[in-house]
């Protein structure tokens, strides 16, 4: 059984290190690397709620909003089947902002849906909080590593 | 990815709906005055919010949205309703006196509205508090 843990992944070329098929665990820098990603996309999808939130009341505002997940998931998939690190690398998780400019909620063509929008910030910060914590676990399990399992 | 600019939007947010308010207040407080600097009746002020958009160019990852701000306060130009009322002093000669075009039922609708959208903001903050704090956890024991 070989583990693979801290390697120094190569950024040079697309692919990324290869390693073999679900060869072992893949270390930490990957998952702290997604981790990190994870909180940056949804820092900024916070920051676009909030300016939606803010233009509440501005006559012919569109919200805009942010995705990510599903490419996210693609990428984690395809370094799962194929032993990549695509998901580290920003290309392949792309994080997109886009204006809904048909939105129209009100006569004064303002498009944001504030019940809509408040779901999304307590999603947000909710799931945020949960990366943050995986996060800190993981560091937990390095800790837990660098000491041989002693407290 | 600055950790406080989502916090400053909806401060813009802030600021903009109490702006409003204060504009509605003003309003309200001036439903029945007759007098105004401009001569005339007191004409109803309305706030205007204008999106606020960053300097730089959007990109994918860098939208330029950076909040709201009130941008002029402006007359409403409807007409002036008219009441008869002969003895005060502000009539003319039919004994018809020129009222603020102030409806206050669309001023509390209105005052509704901005203390609502203040409270989102608001809630936007909290939300971006507790993501921070939490952030400051990361590598914690």
């Amino acid at each position: 059984m070989s583990y693979c843990t801290n390697v120094p992944y190569d950024y040079t070329h697309g692919g990324g290190l290869q390693l073999g098929p679900m060869d072992g665990v893949r270390g930490f820098t990957y998952t702290g690397n997604i981790l990190e990603r994870t909180l940056d996309a949804l820092s900024l999808r916070h920051r676009v709620t909030a300016d939606n939130v803010a233009n509440v009341n501005t006559p012919g505002f569109k919200p805009s909003e942010v995705s990510f997940e599903s490419a996210l998931n693609a990428a984690l998939q395809h370094d799962l089947e194929s032993g990549t690190t695509y998901a580290t690398e920003a290309t392949q998780f792309p994080v997109e902002v886009t204006r809904n400019e048909f939105a129209s909620m009100r006569a004064d063509g303002n498009g944001v849906d504030a019940d809509r929008e408040m779901v999304t910030v307590a999603k947000t910060a909710i799931a945020y909080q949960a990366v943050a914590q995986q996060w800190s676990s993981m560091y937990g399990r390095l800790r837990m590593a660098v000491r041989e399992g002693r407290r | 990815m600055p950790l406080f600019q989502g916090m400053d939007i909806s401060a813009t947010g802030l600021l903009a709906e109490r702006v409003r308010m204060d504009v509605i207040a003003g309003n309200i407080a001036n439903a029945e005055s007759t007098r105004s600097g401009q001569g005339g009746p007191y004409q109803r002020l309305m706030a205007v919010l204008t999106a606020e958009q960053a300097p730089s160019t959007t990109t994918a990852s860098n939208p330029n949205g950076a909040g709201v701000r009130v941008t002029a306060i402006v007359g409403d130009p409807t007409p002036f309703p008219t009441v008869y009322n002969p003895s005060h002093p502000d009539a003319d000669a039919n004994g018809y006196v020129r009222m603020p075009n102030v409806n206050p039922v669309t001023e509390m609708v209105d005052l509704i509205t901005a203390s609502r959208a203040y409270e989102a903001n608001v809630t936007v903050i909290n939300a971006a508090k507790q993501m921070a704090l939490r952030a400051l956890d990361i590598g914690k024991a």
